[in-house]
């Protein structure tokens, strides 16, 4: 008897108490934030948030915590000065010596306050400045407002894809009354590491140039693996490696992009906050410029889709804060150790899009960013930019890392807005989907854009699709993405690390093109019909916001 | 083949046709018919033996008519000819005006110069077509008829009374259209044009045997 109660004893302990050496994790828990007082902002309306907390740190903290609070926000710094973008109030469209006169007074106010013009683009000046002088900047006349660039994220070897497009039949044959050469741009963060792969994975030539305020083209090594792709599906065109860093170097390299003849753009690059998630913005105009010069653009639709919520602001509770659940007000998700995270967020009252500029929201809300400390969350920073009328709907974190693995939180907050406007929110860095994920409307920019051709990503060997795929509709309510395309391939720049991600799928669509284009003599626009036939349906039937039209091929 | 035949069978007919085809002298101002072969060399279009047939007809002592039609086949290398990989072949029908001057009995070298109407065929290499249809799309070149002009020389040599051994050697400057079409099978897309400037171009020698009445 005493065998049986000592058995049963020990299986109680075997199944009810956790087993030694394993320490449960204290994950987040649902939180209601507390009500915040109604406090007027005191920013200047012409600067980003992030540069008036930029000033109030330098003075109030001085210039070594304003420089680490640079780097932890990915603020780009030289010296003391700030890298800035200023919109400059003049006619969007303008090139060379017009567009250079137009811009002459703010390049001229920049430099009477210390600062250097660093490259321009239409009515935008990118230069250096100290941060004390940013108020003085935003009051000149000639400037419309005054914020830090936008960045683009790179979307994370014979591939694959090649033979899962059905492209060998076509490197079979010979041009048929073709255009003499196919001309392909990868436009990229940067090409590590290119050189070593001349002849080749790459062609034994290739066309380089860089737009980065520091001329680095081996600022990262995205691009390579990127050309490397393009190089396997069309191994004779000709091929052209331009990197930017900026919203800004992006225009120009736009620029160059046409005035080279370039016949397709493989763009593997995605940005968050640079538009209304509708095609319009400054990005999205720079890829109309190029379709309107009859260039292909090829974009991936980003690696976002278990990275973001969507919803409409929400206070039962009436305290301030939205409620992503009826108990919980901070959104979450888990990160590994020493990856940078952060968020992103955007709301549907950008006004009207006027080709270089939206008009602007006055629905003001706030994005609170939290970690979780093993009990409770702790406030990390805030993003509570004005938007007073003129401004952008958005708000971001910047990026912030942990030395341990850590749940981080978001907090959305209305300060002063007279309707619940609805929100993206994207992160990034999360090592499974965030909380309350919405994998809808998920695209990054420019892949929502009506005149790229975007690339979803399935997997090179079972067609499944990549659950990190960004997804449509746009926020405008289009299909997107246009296509699917192989991911997870293989190449010499990563080496054994298989390329993962809509950055892998582009090239393989871009290459699809190129390779038709490089083979017939038929147009663009019957090459998509061409691609738009022979894709290989999967899932709903026709074109759907997961798959697009289907994955690729280009053989039935 | 086809026409090869009704060429040389046209030929034939306005040979027997002629009132004065029972003739028995070796006479070179009066007609002769024959048949030869030879090479031709065509500027893009390969070069390879030709065949054919003429009719003579001696106007004069120092004019003649000649009416002459032949056959060639030439491989289409594809690159730079405005065609693809393929097979062409040409039927020059050529009416020429001889200035012929005898010389003793049994000679008559003469120069010519006149116009033809070249019926031209061209076929896409089965490799070509082939490697396109794998790809789902179906091509085709054609090749239209054209004109010509060309000059040249030749002799007529008496072997034995009424048959004649001739060697020509005539240059042609002739010029044919086309069109050509790649095409989806699905009908998604067709590319299409004409090709305005083929130059076939053909320089030949020949040897014929012809009879003489």
């Amino acid at each position: 008897m005493r065998y049986l109660v000592f058995i049963i004893a020990a299986a109680i302990l075997i199944f009810v108490l956790p087993p030694v050496g394993i320490v449960q994790e204290d994950g987040p828990q649902p939180t209601i934030l507390p009500a915040l007082p109604d406090v007027p902002k005191t920013g200047h309306p012409k600067i980003e948030y992030a540069l008036t907390e930029l000033l109030e740190i330098r003075l109030n903290q001085g210039p070594a915590s304003m420089k680490s609070h640079a780097a932890l926000r990915d603020i780009d710094m030289s010296g003391d000065m700030v890298r800035v973008v200023v919109e400059a109030k003049q006619p969007a469209g303008l090139r060379g010596a017009a567009s250079a006169a137009a811009i002459l007074p703010v390049q001229n106010r920049l430099e009477s306050l210390g600062g250097r013009m660093e490259t321009q683009y239409e009515n935008l000046v990118q230069g250096l400045i100290r941060i004390e002088q940013i108020e003085s900047l935003a009051d000149t006349p000639h400037v419309r407002f005054v914020r830090l660039p936008f960045k683009a994220f790179p979307q994370e070897v014979l591939s694959e894809g090649v033979n899962t497009t059905k492209a060998t039949g076509w490197k079979a044959l010979s041009p048929y009354r073709a255009r003499d050469e196919v001309k392909i741009c990868i436009l990229d963060a940067g090409f590590t590491g290119y050189s070593a792969l001349l002849g080749t994975e790459l062609p034994a030539s290739v066309v380089t140039r860089s737009f980065r305020a520091d001329g680095n083209l081996l600022a990262h090594v995205h691009g390579t693996a990127c050309a490397e792709i393009v190089h396997d599906m069309v191994p004779n065109a000709k091929l052209y490696l331009a990197n930017f860093g900026t919203d800004v170097e992006h225009g120009r390299a736009v620029d160059w992009i046409i005035d080279q003849g370039i016949h397709i753009v493989s763009y593997s690059m995605g940005w968050y906050n640079a538009g209304a998630g509708d095609g319009t913005g400054p990005i999205g105009a720079h890829v109309k410029k190029a379709a309107d010069s009859g260039i292909v653009w090829v974009s991936a639709a980003g690696n976002s889709a278990d990275r973001h919520w969507k919803g409409t602001f929400n206070d039962p509770n009436g305290n301030g804060w939205h409620n992503f659940t009826a108990d919980n007000e901070i959104l979450s998700w888990p990160v590994n150790a020493n990856t940078p995270t952060g968020a992103f967020l955007r709301w549907n009252d950008w006004g009207a899009w006027s080709g270089t500029n939206y008009s602007g929201s006055n629905q003001d809300y706030d994005l609170y960013f939290y970690i979780w400390t093993g009990s409770a969350w702790q406030f990390v920073t805030s993003s509570t930019g004005r938007q007073t009328g003129s401004q952008w709907p958005v708000e971001r974190t910047g990026s912030w890392i942990s030395a341990g693995t850590r749940h981080w939180g978001v907090a959305i907050r209305k300060h002063s807005a007279t309707r619940n406007v609805g929100f993206n929110l994207f992160t990034t860095g999360s090592s499974s989907p965030i909380q309350y994920n919405d994998p809808w409307n998920s695209l990054l920019i420019p892949a929502d854009s009506p005149q790229a051709v975007t690339a979803g990503a399935t997997d090179w060997n079972t067609d499944a699709y990549h659950a990190y795929s960004s997804r449509g509709p746009t926020n405008d309510g289009r299909i997107k993405p246009d296509f699917a395309a192989p991911s997870g391939t293989t190449g010499v720049t990563y080496g054994t690390r298989s390329f993962f991600g809509t950055s892998a799928s582009a090239p393989h669509l871009a290459g699809a093109f190129g390779l038709i284009m490089e083979k017939t003599p038929f147009t663009a626009a019957q090459v998509r019909a061409l691609l738009d036939d022979r894709a290989k349906d999967l899932g709903p039937a026709g074109k759907d916001n997961q798959f697009g039209i289907g994955r690729v091929q280009l053989v039935k | 083949m086809r026409k090869i035949f009704v060429v040389i069978a046209g030929i034939g007919l306005l040979a027997a046709a002629h009132p004065s085809a029972a003739q028995t002298s070796p006479d070179f101002h009066k007609f002769s018919i024959g048949a030869g072969g030879g090479y031709m060399s065509t500027s893009k279009y390969g070069s390879g033996l030709v065949f054919g047939g003429s009719l003579v007809a001696g106007i004069t002592k120092n004019f003649g008519i000649e009416l002459r039609g032949s056959y060639f086949q030439g491989d289409v290398a594809g690159e730079a000819s405005g065609l693809s990989k393929g097979k062409f072949t040409t039927i020059p029908i050529q009416l020429s005006l001889q200035f012929r001057y005898p010389v003793g009995d049994k000679l008559v070298p003469y120069l010519g110069g006149g116009a033809g109407y070249y019926l031209n065929d061209f076929a896409l290499d089965a490799s070509v077509v082939s490697k396109w249809s794998n790809v789902g799309f179906t091509i085709s070149e054609t090749m239209d008829p054209g004109i010509g002009f060309h000059f040249g020389g030749g002799l007529d040599f008496l072997v034995v009374p009424k048959i004649i051994v001739n060697i020509d050697v005539r240059y042609a400057l002739a010029k044919a259209k086309g069109t050509w079409k790649l095409a989806d099978e699905n009908g998604v897309a067709e590319a299409s044009g004409t090709l305005d400037n083929l130059e076939i171009h053909p320089l030949a020698a020949a040897l014929s045997i012809r009879y003489g009445f």
